[in-house]
């Protein structure tokens, strides 16, 4: 693997290439040896590209309305099938993917970044976070479905309503970790010194606590995407999600409740889209989680 | 002999490969000896121990070697035949005394759990013993320890109830691992006095494994030395401080800050550092740091070959060396 | 080697009261970490501070940098007293008072490679820019005994010592006047002591460096201090030039701290001294001489009056009842 920066002149240069060459490899192996990160990744990178890149060699449109060939069992033209207004189901299945995706990252970074400022600094200011960790408490007392269902209903059915919403009720998780990695990290004797060293307090928290806790929040960013797939499938399964003629896969479940029997293609397909998205996502997790702390520690 | 221990092999399968810790170690303990097992960190010693009661994983550990406690192999029995022996003809005591008692049950109860398990007596009597074991430590008032939970005492306490609880059936053979390093000084100077008594006053062989040099020399009758998972020197007590043969036994005697000598000079430092597990070197394990190391010290792996009497050295050169002439220099 | 300007630090009566609170914000008791503590640190000595643990040693010495906030007393240094200093003085007095630390595996951030947790402490107190700093951190790096690409590793690639050795580097990049050593090589295995602490001698004298060197090994402090202090349950009991301490110990404590240490030579050991007991609690320490339970020679004034610190030969100072007759 040679680099595009001109070759190395000094010593100091050429330790440090070959420090990162290593390094390199060594990641390479990690990875490729990790059964988990592998087959989660392969499967949600498959997930993933069916959802950009299939509908482009599809043709069809998801929106188009066909009365006459609704509930078509799947083959033919229509390869999964057609739905109870005619469009063709795969390419809504397809499409919903994407808005599903798109909305389990975006809620999974955001979660993300607000839990962690909430839990840092609940963990390094004892009496704004006895604050915090109440809100928290409180609102971790609500069933997530409940609660996402609550502020929908309060801030009306539009797509972004639903990230808002599921942004609210996953923060708590990441800052009750965020909290709890952050104690043990103030406990540990290098914050100690950069107080002895003289640094403020913003430079020991982001520069030198929050590295240390990537690993736990990309971890729990992880489930949080595939949590937060399945609750933004139920709440449109119950029609407070994603509105209508927007595809999404909760609520093609919602328009395929009334006729699982006779359409049972519109019941299955998108459950096994979900299923097999959270899955990947979840072994990719697992799959990371090892990959990012225990060997980090190992000294020498 | 109480215990014989013949080429104690210990391999770890790792997700590198295997690794030896334990390399052909072998040693005796007398009864009424106290043996000390001595060595820096990483050199095998609490391995050794372990092995001994095979305390380790025997899913991934594989033992090789004869441990022979009165004659019986202890790697022939079977899981329960081995339980039985644990505290009841083998007995250890670990480092920390922090963790090494349950938080919440008091000391008697354990005591008492560590008694009913070699003992068919009936629960009062259990009791008795249990009091009779604290009280044989020096505890001050063993009645009301009984009843305390381990967060109440302290650390001298709870060694104190650690060494009753190995006590307490008897033991032929008491392992100590580190007994004091956890504790004050005065504190570990009580318990080494204790050990000492206990030394005088019954037939139990011990191995008290430590890295304190001072320790040894307080309560051990001899010594084995460790270095890289081998015995690299087997002495009494005073031959190891007086006239000791491994280059590496004079080197870690002569780097102890002592009590008395002069200060003015640098500590002297064994140069270089261990090598790794995975790194044996061919030869001799200790040749890359030795101030007398030839050529051939690097090529050939020296024996453990026996020099006048009771001692033995894996040296090639040991008799070349010149006269040691005390603590603070090689 | 005392300057004739004064101290570098003079502490006096320096005492830390921790509160124990229950939930509901109550005063519940109240542990006596530092009792009154006074000292004096001059220029390029090194001060040893022994004593068992709890006795308050640690507190001591964090609460010279303020890392502890004390509850009594003053500490001057270079004449304005640090207890009293705000917050942006006080970063100021962080680049000429250092500190490292006891625990090797906790000490150094295991996200930052070697040379970026030197720079740091540079960027910290805005010294030099960032090409100096990076030239800098080599040379402390090699001063220590390290090579150029030690400057790209990770603390995980290192061992104890080393990482011992590259916190003492941290301390040095700043240049500092004084370091506070807490327990740094308690940690580490004898071999390896003795490389650090002939490294911390070493550098003491190249660069004039002053040391509070904290441990409860007594073997070690004989070989690094010029002068020693002894400490008992927060207070401190005797102080002594190290010679004079170790040949002539006058506190019954230090005869038995002294006593109990574990020679290496066979039947080297003297008449111990066995202390009775165990070490009170700090939440509710005896009355009069804190050591008064435990003491062979304990009179019935002991339980009553704490004993005034007297000067019974040049530098050495007691804190005990039996020196009665010595000048106050």
């Amino acid at each position: 693997m040679t680099s595009t920066v001109s070759t190395p002149e000094t010593p100091a240069q050429l330790i440090r290439q070959t420090l990162r060459h290593e390094r390199r490899n060594l990641l390479f192996r990690r990875i490729s040896g990790n059964q988990l990160l592998v087959s989660g990744g392969v499967i949600f990178a498959f997930m993933l590209l069916a959802a950009l890149v299939v509908p482009i060699f599809l043709g069809q449109d998801p929106y188009s309305v066909d009365p006459a060939n609704r509930l078509q069992a799947p083959g033919g033209v229509h390869i999964l099938g057609t739905d109870t207004f005619g469009r063709d189901l795969l390419s809504r299945i397809l499409a919903g993917g994407r808005s599903s995706l798109l909305i389990g990252c975006l809620v999974a970074v955001f979660s993300s970044v607000l839990g962690l400022v909430l839990g840092l600094y609940s963990a390094f200011y004892r009496r704004t976070g006895a604050v915090l960790m109440r809100i928290v408490d409180g609102l971790m007392a609500f069933p997530a479905i409940l609660l996402a269902i609550a502020i929908m209903a309060a801030l009306g059915a539009k797509t972004s309503n639903v990230i808002i919403a599921l942004t609210v009720v996953f923060t708590p998780h990441v800052a009750r970790v965020v909290r709890a990695a952050a104690l043990v990290i103030k406990n540990q004797t290098y914050v100690e010194a950069l107080n002895a060293l003289g640094a403020g307090p913003t430079r020991i928290l982001w520069l030198n606590v929050v590295p240390n806790l990537m690993s736990p929040l990309v971890v729990q960013g992880t489930f949080i995407f595939a949590d937060s797939l399945i609750i933004e499938a139920a709440l449109s399964f119950v029609g407070a999600g994603v509105p209508a003629p927007a595809p999404s896969w909760g609520n093609i479940l919602y328009e395929g409740k009334t006729v699982i029997y006779n359409g049972w293609w519109m019941t299955v397909f998108p459950g096994l889209a979900i299923m097999l998205t959270v899955l990947s996502i979840n072994l990719l997790g697992d799959g990371l989680r090892d990959l990012l702390d225990p060997r980090q520690v190992v000294a020498r | 002999m109480l215990l014989r221990v013949k080429e104690l092999r210990t391999r770890f399968a790792t997700d590198r490969g295997e690794v030896t810790a334990v390399d052909g170690v072998s040693f005796e303990v007398a009864p009424g000896e106290i043996v000390g097992l001595v060595g820096e960190s990483g050199c095998g010693k609490s391995v050794t121990a372990e092995s001994i009661m095979r305390l380790l994983d025997e899913r991934s550990t594989r033992y090789s070697g004869e441990v022979l406690l009165d004659g019986v192999d202890l790697f022939g029995l079977t899981a329960e035949e081995m339980r039985q022996i644990r505290g009841g003809s083998v007995a250890m005591v670990f480092q920390d005394p922090m963790t090494s008692l349950n938080p919440v049950y008091t000391v008697g109860n354990q005591l008492e759990e560590a008694i009913l398990l070699h003992q068919e007596v009936p629960r009062e009597q259990a009791r008795a013993l249990a009091e009779q074991a604290l009280a044989a430590t020096g505890i001050p008032a063993p009645a009301s320890c009984l009843r305390r939970y381990p967060h109440e005492l302290s650390g001298g306490m709870r060694q104190r109830v650690m060494i009753a609880m190995a006590l307490s059936c008897r033991p032929k053979l008491l392992i100590a691992d580190e007994p004091t390093t956890a504790l004050d000084v005065t504190t570990q100077a009580q318990i080494l006095d204790l050990i000492a008594e206990l030394r005088d006053g019954s037939n139990m062989g011990t191995i008290l494994i430590t890295h304190d040099m001072g320790v040894v020399a307080e309560v051990c009758t001899r010594v084995v030395v460790m270095y890289l998972g081998q015995v690299i020197e087997q002495a009494s007590v005073d031959e190891i401080f007086t006239r000791p043969a491994h280059p590496y036994t004079r080197g870690l005697l002569a780097s102890i800050p002592g009590l008395t000598g002069d200060t003015s000079a640098p500590l002297h430092v064994i140069g270089g550092k261990v090598p790794s597990l995975w790194e044996v070197p061919k030869g001799c394990r200790f040749a890359d740091r030795c101030p007398f190391a030839e050529p051939a010290c690097r090529d050939d792996a020296p024996e453990l070959l026996p020099v006048d009497g009771d001692r033995s050295v894996r040296c090639r050169r040991h008799s070349e060396l010149p006269e040691w002439a005390g603590v603070s220099h090689v | 080697m005392s300057s004739t300007a004064g101290p570098l630090l003079d502490v006096r009566g320096l005492s830390k009261v921790y509160e124990i609170r229950s939930t509901a914000g109550r005063l519940r008791g109240q542990v006596r970490a530092v009792h009154d503590v006074s000292f004096q640190l001059w220029r390029g000595e090194t001060y040893g501070l022994v004593g068992e643990s709890g006795c308050g040693k640690s507190t001591t010495g964090r609460a010279l940098l303020r890392l502890v906030e004390p509850t009594g007393g003053e500490a001057l240094f270079e004449s304005r007293d640090v207890f009293t200093l705000s917050r942006s003085e006080l970063r100021g007095l962080r680049k000429k008072i250092q500190m490292i630390f006891q625990d090797p595996y906790s000490s150094l951030n295991p996200r930052k490679r070697v040379g970026a947790i030197l720079e740091e402490a540079m960027t910290i107190h805005r010294i030099l820019d960032p090409a100096g700093r990076r030239d800098r951190a080599f040379q402390v790096l090699e001063r220590v005994g390290f090579s150029e690409e030690h400057y790209y590793r990770f603390p995980h690639e290192f061992s104890g010592g080393q990482r011992q050795r590259i916190g003492i580097a941290r301390a040095l990049t700043v240049s500092p006047e004084l370091i506070i050593c807490d327990e740094p090589v308690s940690a580490l295995d004898v071999s390896i002591q003795a490389q650090v602490i002939n490294m911390l001698r070493e550098l003491q004298r190249e660069f004039g460096l002053t040391y509070f060197f904290i441990s409860h090994d007594l073997s070690v402090i004989r070989h690094i201090s010029d002068r020693v202090g002894v400490m008992y349950l927060g207070e401190l009991v005797e102080e002594a030039p190290t010679a004079r301490l170790y040949a002539e110990p006058k506190h019954p404590y230090t005869q038995a701290l002294l006593s109990a240490v574990p020679v290496a030579r066979p039947r080297g050991r003297r008449e111990r001294i066995v202390l009775s007991g165990e070490v009170p609690s700090a939440a509710n320490p005896p009355g009069g001489c804190t050591f008064h339970t435990r003491c062979l020679f304990a009179m019935p004034r002991c339980a009553t009056e704490a004993p005034a610190r007297r000067t019974v030969s040049e530098g050495h100072v007691v804190a005990c009842h039996l020196y009665e007759g010595a000048v106050a």
